[in-house]
């Protein structure tokens, strides 16, 4: 009778501790999902209050993306470009958002927003307010989710063979028709997986939005306040209309990066 | 460096020695740090690489990807805001003479190599430029493939189209060019004709590019009012001509101008040396033939010769070449 091999038992715990962090991953969406039936469902999205946070959370995220990719678009291809000695140490720069806790970074921005703060008491002149509005909420959902947008412009613009945009040039093209004409169509599949996944973290944002605006509710903050209010069965209604709602979009990123490899091999 | 209008010339170096990046400077993609660019007589520092009339050919074809072949040709005429019927005429002009009809609503991603670099070559005419930098555009093409843009190359130029054509290979140089300057670490050390590099080269990187094997190490004598000199390497003196201070130095043979013969024989020669064959290795369409007289000489014979000599390893040879035949470079 053959002796029991190694390879059958080390082959045994990598489907065992695969198994168990699998279960550590699905287990609570599955429980999430299981714990509402439908009929709560369709009655918790026709609670106003969730319905506008969920769209006021979608909106003010896109927004947010759209207006920042203005900038950020354009400065990452000068980066890549043009961006010298120093494009390392900003690059190190802009993640930081990324890397703080949220909590932090909430408290840092309204630091700079508040009514008090320098930039706040010009903005209050002109009539703009931060603290509890949708722009306040539009500011912190950006500043912790740009990073995604420039890293993912940053990478799409340096993946565009040099040769190429000098060819442009040597062709006639200044620079911002290189950058509208050549750069923008080449980069377009990583620019869009790059919109996406900022728009997904800016609708996922709790600690920095809930420092500087606790009103009005984005969902996250919907699902907080529920759960102090109401306990766990409300907020799970909730939570689970909302996760359907992120999945929906983390769906789209996988579907839409995978043309981008395809593309690239 | 001066390139006249019509020249085809050849920047010849390796990997380093900056030709691709004299390029660059020239198209305006990197800024000099001194000297300037002129063409007839004018400066161009001040233009940015989108305006110079300089066309840029890359080693790896720079086609844009998203793009048809078309489109790719007919950018730089949508940019300079031709009209359409315009803009297809000389499309259509083009990818007849570089035969590329059948080719122009295909993407780049489906060309072959030698496909794009014709796509490249018809894209670069379209701006009418007064020179073509060509930086190695043959050596990321297979070999049978290079024929066929050897000769569109060829027939541009013979057409007038100035060139400066970058390669690290001498062969392109003897083919195409007029002239033939060389790069090294930056410098140019000489700027000639193919032949002229061969048989008068003025730095043993020169001699070791154009693959002249015989070079070595010797120490001249006498001085520059003699007409003759002697070099001397190991315990072998060599008569030449020189104008150089006498001290250490090496002599460069061209291996062309050494004869061989079975017998001594008197001749105007003022080098004649014996030997033994050390090898023959069949070399195109001759032989390169080693001959030990004291230090390795390589001589290279037509496959007439070698056979009406009857030549084979170990035999005793005499060597003659005159002392023009020998260079010698300083240290």
């Amino acid at each position: 009778m053959k002796p029991y091999s190694n390879r059958n038992t080390f082959h045994l715990i990598f489907v065992f501790a695969g198994s168990l962090f699998l279960l550590f991953v699905f287990a609570p969406m599955a429980g999430l999902m299981f714990s509402t039936p439908a009929s709560k469902l369709f009655q918790t999205i026709q609670d106003v209050q969730v319905s506008n946070s969920i769209g006021l959370t979608l909106g003010i995220s896109a927004i947010a993306t759209v207006f920042s990719s203005i900038f950020v678009v354009p400065f990452a291809w000068y980066m890549v470009r043009l961006g010298g000695r120093f494009k390392h140490i900003i690059s190190g720069l802009i993640d930081l958002p990324m890397m703080i806790p949220h909590a932090a970074a909430g408290i840092a921005l309204l630091g700079i927003v508040n009514r008090e703060s320098a930039l706040g008491r010009i903005a209050t002149e002109v009539g703009i307010d931060f603290v509890d509005r949708p722009l306040g909420i539009a500011v912190a959902m950006a500043f912790v989710s740009v990073p995604y947008l420039y890293n993912a412009a940053y990478q799409s613009f340096s993946a565009i063979p040099r040769r190429i945009e000098l060819a442009a040039a040597n062709l006639g093209a200044t620079p911002v028709t290189v950058f509208r004409k050549i750069s923008l169509p080449i980069a377009k599949r990583g620019l869009l997986n790059g919109f996406v996944m900022m728009f997904a973290r800016g609708i996922s944002e709790f600690g920095a939005v809930i420092i500087i605006a606790y009103h009005p509710f984005t969902t996250p903050v919907l699902i907080f306040d529920r759960f102090n209010a109401f306990g766990l069965k409300e907020a799970q209604a909730v939570s689970a209309l909302f996760v359907i709602i992120s999945l929906a979009v983390f769906v789209l990123i996988r579907y839409l990066s995978k043309p981008l490899q395809d593309d690239r091999n | 460096m001066t390139i006249e209008e019509g020249r085809h010339v050849v920047l010849l170096g390796t990997s380093g020695s900056g030709k691709s990046l004299l390029l660059e400077m020239l198209a305006g993609f990197v800024r000099q740090d001194q000297g300037s660019v002129l063409v007839n007589g004018r400066s161009i520092d001040g233009l940015a690489a989108h305006q110079r009339p300089l066309a840029f050919v890359f080693q790896k074809p720079a086609l844009f990807p998203h793009l048809s072949v078309y489109d790719n040709i007919a950018f730089p005429l949508q940019l300079r805001k031709h009209s359409k019927p315009v803009i297809r005429q000389k499309v259509e002009e083009l990818a007849e003479r570089f035969k590329l009809e059948n080719l122009l609503n295909a993407k780049p991603a489906r060309l072959s190599g030698g496909e794009a670099q014709r796509v490249s070559l018809a894209r670069a005419l379209t701006t009418e430029p007064k020179l073509m930098l060509l930086d190695e555009p043959l050596s990321s093409l297979d070999v049978p493939l290079r024929n066929e843009l050897r000769h569109y190359l060829s027939e541009l130029n013979n057409q007038g189209m100035t060139m400066l054509h970058v390669t690290h290979d001498f062969e392109e140089a003897i083919r195409f060019a007029d002239r033939a300057a060389v790069l090294l670490d930056g410098k140019l050390i000489q700027n000639d004709t193919p032949e002229m590099l061969i048989k008068q080269p003025r730095h043993t990187y020169v001699a070791q590019l154009t693959g002249n094997r015989n070079f070595f190490k010797a120490i001249l004598g006498g001085s520059k009012a003699d007409e003759i000199r002697k070099a001397r390497v190991e315990n072998i003196d060599f008569n030449l001509y020189s104008g150089s201070d006498a001290g250490e130095g090496i002599v460069v043979i061209d291996a062309e101008s050494i004869i061989l013969h079975k017998e001594a024989a008197a001749s105007s020669a003022q080098n004649c040396f014996k030997g033994t064959i050390a090898s023959i290795t069949p070399l195109g369409r001759g032989a390169e033939i080693e001959i030990n007289t004291g230090i390795t000489l390589v001589a290279h014979i037509t496959k007439a010769s070698l056979t009406a000599m009857n030549l084979e390893p170990g035999q005793n040879v005499f060597v003659s070449f005159k002392a023009s035949a020998i260079r010698f470079l300083e240290l």
